[in-house]
């Protein structure tokens, strides 16, 4: 099966853009939320569920284009990253992303079903780690391939493989070998 | 001394001590609410029976040659008969009273000794009909429900006034035929109270249906509108409980403003029946029945306040909860 590479560049701003318009749509449902009577007396609560939960993976995007902001773009030095591995990432983060929008969105199903019992919006949240939890988790793990090569994991991989292709991170190849 | 031992007027009061005292024990088996009529008529009887023997002897000693003894026997005779007069006509007023309470009367805002002591009787006869807080606590709104739908109820004969016990059963058929399966009986002064459960209302103060009815917590609807209006705002219940009075006394509300939680408590302690002295005392001026309405709110998670005053007025809240049009048919199913 022939597998094609994209450039890590290009896999990485795919991905942040998706995962800063999910987090943004997520944010700005909380802070109207917020605003609303549905998790009175319990915001914090509510906000120390929620920003764990998308925060730090902003964070490490930000830092990362941060980190490269003000190099040179330089074709030679371009990584490249397996296609497929590439889907895997995006895919997992649509799929963690979409199960962390359902879950705020089906806190009214959560009342209208358990209506008459003492439960409240902040115990369908709580409950919702058992899932969000472990998802997290595979997808910190798929985007910190992506996120965590640095040029110095790059330099070393050329010092050990003329090629200077990484498991996954490729180099391209020279124009010779095309 | 032996001679002053066996005095005529000696003998006489001593007779009637001991008569006096035979009465006393024997009213004393009687019920409490008796005692008081018992011992009247019996000491009217001492004292008759007395002043005849002291009259007897005042007879015979002016007949006899020691007429200077007259003097004691006369007053002696003369203080029992005044005795047996006092007492004859304290027993007559006294059954007058009671004759009052049973075919005629009701009790006057400044109630005799004895339709007091009739109450506080029943009170202690029945010492699981406990009593309304009192005054009541402050309702959300309250009416007067017109005491035409006591008195010309289809289901009393025609002309018959009814009895409290009847008022009691004419609202307790109303709740039932509503839906209220959760009522309990108090006493009030000179009267009763009935307190029901806490049910759930839609905002016209309609009742919500079935099961939802009766929730502790707010109850949801399934709908586009519901499901964006709970994204956003956590749900509201609106909760009901009645107390209807029947007393002839006017009474101030209290400060007392009930949360739902202790308005769920109230009922706790009531009677499920009423006693069986209630059907001896008439519905009949100055008695009313009164409907304290409370309306409590609030959001899930939170104990429901009440609601003062309420937007609904009370009339209508007995029309929604269907309690009125119940009423009106006069228990007839």
């Amino acid at each position: 099966m022939k597998h094609g590479f994209i450039p890590l560049e290009n896999a990485r701003w795919s991905l942040a853009k998706l995962w800063f318009i999910g987090s943004g749509l997520i944010f700005l449902l909380l802070v109207g939320q917020s605003i609303g009577t549905i998790y009175d007396g319990a915001l914090q609560t509510v906000w120390g569920w929620a920003l764990p939960n998308f925060v730090p993976t902003l964070a490490l995007m930000v830092s990362v284009f941060a980190a490269d902001a003000l190099k040179p773009y330089n074709e030679a030095d371009s990584s490249k990253v397996r296609e497929p591995f590439y889907k895997l990432a995006f895919g997992l983060s649509i799929f963690y992303l979409s199960i962390f929008l359902v879950t705020i969105l089906s806190v009214p199903a959560f009342l209208y079903m358990r209506q008459g019992t003492k439960v409240s919006a902040i115990d369908l949240l709580q409950v919702s780690n058992l899932w969000l939890g472990p998802l997290q988790g595979i997808v910190v793990a798929a985007l910190g391939v992506l996120f965590f090569l640095k040029d110095e994991d790059k330099n070393a991989e050329r010092g050990s493989n003329p090629s200077g292709q990484a498991s996954n991170v490729a180099v391209p190849a020279k124009e010779d070998s095309r | 001394m032996a001679n002053t031992m066996l005095k005529p007027t000696n003998l006489f009061f001593i007779f009637f001590g001991v008569l006096l005292l035979t009465s006393l024990i024997f009213a004393l088996w009687f019920e409490p609410y008796q005692f008081l009529a018992a011992f009247l008529a019996s000491t009217t009887l001492v004292s008759l029976l007395s002043a005849a023997a002291a009259a007897v002897h005042l007879f015979w000693t002016m007949s006899r040659a020691r007429k200077e003894r007259w003097q004691g026997s006369a007053l002696t005779a003369l203080g029992l008969s005044s005795l047996a007069v006092i007492s004859m006509v304290v027993s007559v007023r006294h059954s007058a009273d009671q004759l009052m309470l049973k075919h005629a009367a009701t009790p006057l805002n400044r109630p005799t000794v004895d339709v007091r002591d009739a109450f506080d009787g029943m009170l202690h006869d029945n010492p699981n009909f406990k009593p309304l807080i009192w005054p009541p606590p402050m309702p959300s709104t309250l009416t007067n429900i017109p005491a035409g739908l006591f008195v010309n109820t289809p289901s009393l004969p025609d002309g018959h006034t009814p009895s409290l016990a009847d008022v009691a059963k004419l609202l307790a058929d109303a709740l039932s035929k509503s839906g209220y399966t959760k009522f309990a009986y108090f006493y009030a002064p000179f009267g009763f109270a009935i307190v029901t459960g806490i049910e759930q209302i839609q905002e016209d103060g309609t009742p919500l249906d079935n099961d939802r009815r009766w929730f502790a917590e707010p109850a949801v609807d399934f709908s586009i509108a519901a499901y964006l209006r709970l994204l956003l705002k956590a749900p509201v219940g609106r909760y009901r409980s009645l107390i209807f009075v029947v007393t002839p006394h006017s009474y101030p509300l209290s400060d007392i403003r009930l949360t739902r939680y202790a308005m769920s408590q109230l009922l706790n302690p009531g009677g499920r029946q009423l006693p069986d002295f209630y059907e001896n005392v008439l519905f009949r001026s100055p008695y009313r029945a009164d409907a304290l309405i409370y309306e409590f709110e609030g959001r899930a998670g939170t104990d429901p306040v009440l609601v003062n005053p309420s937007a609904i007025p009370g009339i209508l809240h007995l029309k929604r909860a269907r309690i009125l049009l119940a009423l009106e048919t006069g228990g007839a199913r």
